[in-house]
């Protein structure tokens, strides 16, 4: 009756950070995250992993190259929405104060819908097999090693079918946000 | 940079995704040696990646009745990863079977767990609903970000968005979520929120009352007031992990929590209700053991009630 606060699995993991510290920062720095918020990153991922809770982790090195991840999806989604939101307002009322809320804007309730139907659109134009195997892969999470297995197909064709699906996805999200951008297109999109 | 150059570098950046999702330490340091012989890899890696988490079963077109293909498919599988089952459970249900009579409209769906059974339901996009046994969550085909906890308790884990913070019903109550992990109880005129990671609104539009990691609000009664608490985030949901953990917390409550868990009501004596429990029990070996092994720890006696158990002070010995 007394394992509160007993997370071995969490301690390797942190053993495992304290390691693998300096190849985790290499990783953030090739997806151009500047140095001095890399270690920001870092931090957060050692905050993340005092909350760790699940079970053992089969290979840290790996979990935390997916953790660090993770993080910096959530960072560039934060990102783009903060910069939708202060050109919104900029737009809209000069001067204002920031918006201090998480409620969105109807332009913002707009452009979710506007994109959920496009990529819906953009889905239903693939081929039949096609959009099986992505809804296996994405949707409930299926090895691409067991989708080649259920269909009796190649995993490279698999691969194939994914490769299609993705490709559609990107384009569809690109074409929204070049609409919506307009002139003030995002910083990241530049540098190509 | 020509077309056919960033077509190809995005086709690498898909493949490397696909590659990572269950990658090695190996696949990822060769993925940072690709990104870094060129910048533009980042950037295309960033584009496929967000495009991705975008992504939500509302997005995919529905599958028709008569298709075969994924029963013939289930027919197949080998159930290796438990939350890939119980996402397929979730996923077929939400696809398959809608519930129209919910008055909600056609587009509301209801995911619903039998007493003592768990079940984790991706809503696309990254988030997550994980079932405690005897809850019923509906669910809205047209708004992914919008859940109504019926009955039961549930943890959310939810990723944030700012153009369109998840927004869950309980009865009369409503918390937007910012961005989080928090578990909700609703039984009867009962709410209980907690919070794990991030934060959460509670009644957005009026109290407002903004909770925290490691906070918790509970309201007892119809009408009643917002009685705001602290809870260690560990402790919190623990049945999702086959462990109920407690720092001095009432009895009454650790029972209400076994019975959501185990399938079968647990009540306790009045007499010790208030008496507090500090510690975990394991969830393991049977519902009739955990309860048994529980009040033994207690010093206190257990009977069977109804379909339950009822946790008494031991009766004393012949007068």
């Amino acid at each position: 009756m007394n394992e509160i606060g007993s997370t071995p699995a969490g301690g390797l993991l942190r053993a495992a950070l304290l390691e693998h510290r300096a190849a985790l920062l290499r990783y953030l720095i090739a997806r151009r995250v500047p140095p001095e918020e890399a270690e920001d990153v870092l931090q957060d991922l050692v905050v993340k992993l005092e909350n760790h809770k699940s079970g053992p982790v089969a290979e840290p090195r790996a979990y935390l190259y997916r953790m660090a991840e993770n993080l910096l999806l959530d960072r560039i989604r934060s990102d783009g929405r903060r910069r939708g939101r202060e050109q919104a307002w900029v737009a809209a009322r000069a001067g204002a104060a920031l918006d201090a809320d998480d409620r969105p804007t109807a332009e913002e309730i707009l452009i979710a819908r506007e994109r959920l139907a496009l990529v819906s659109a953009a889905l239903a134009g693939l081929p039949e097999r096609t959009l099986f195997v992505f809804r296996r892969y994405r949707i409930e999470g299926v090895p691409q090693r067991e989708i080649a297995a259920e269909l009796g197909i190649s995993l490279s064709a698999v691969e194939k079918h994914l490769q299609k699906a993705y490709q559609v996805v990107v384009e569809a999200r690109q074409k929204l946000d070049a609409e919506n951008a307009g002139p003030q297109r995002p910083i990241e999109a530049e540098g190509q | 940079m020509t077309e056919k150059l960033q077509a190809s570098i995005r086709a690498e950046a898909i493949s490397w995704h696909l590659r990572l999702r269950d990658g090695e330490a190996g696949d990822w340091e060769a993925f940072v040696d690709w990104l870094e012989a060129d910048p533009a890899r980042s950037t295309a890696y960033d584009e496929v990646v967000r495009a991705d988490a975008a992504l939500s079963p509302e997005a995919f077109p529905a599958v028709a009745a008569n298709d075969d293909w994924p029963a013939q498919a289930r027919g197949r599988r080998r159930f290796a990863i438990a939350w890939g089952l119980a996402a397929l459970a979730a996923i077929l249900l939400l696809i398959f079977i809608p519930f129209p009579w919910l008055g909600a409209g056609a587009d509301r769906y209801e995911v619903a767990t039998a007493a003592g059974e768990q079940r984790s339901v991706p809503l696309g996009d990254g988030s997550m609903v994980a079932l405690n046994g005897g809850t019923r969550l509906i669910l809205d085909r047209r708004n992914p970000r919008f859940a109504e906890l019926a009955a039961g308790e549930a943890t959310f884990t939810i990723r944030h968005d700012g153009a369109a913070p998840f927004v869950v019903v309980a009865g009369d109550h409503r918390i937007h979520d910012l961005g989080t992990a928090f578990n909700l109880v609703h039984e009867g005129d009962r709410l209980m929120v907690e919070v794990i990671e991030g934060a959460v609104r509670y009644d957005p539009h009026a109290a407002a009352i903004s909770l925290s990691a490691g906070q918790t609000l509970a309201i007892h009664e119809r009408g009643g007031r917002p009685l705001v608490g602290r809870r260690d985030p560990h402790a919190i949901a623990g049945w999702r992990h086959g462990r109920l953990s407690y720092r001095a917390e009432p009895l009454e409550r650790v029972a209400r929590d076994l019975g959501r868990s185990l399938g079968a009501p647990v009540s306790v004596d009045p007499a010790i209700e208030r008496q507090t429990v500090t510690g975990s029990l394991r969830l393991a070996g049977g519902a009739d053991a955990v309860v048994t092994r529980f009040a033994a720890t207690l010093g206190m006696e257990v009977r069977r009630r109804g379909n339950g158990w009822h946790i008494a002070p031991p009766s004393p010995a012949l007068r």
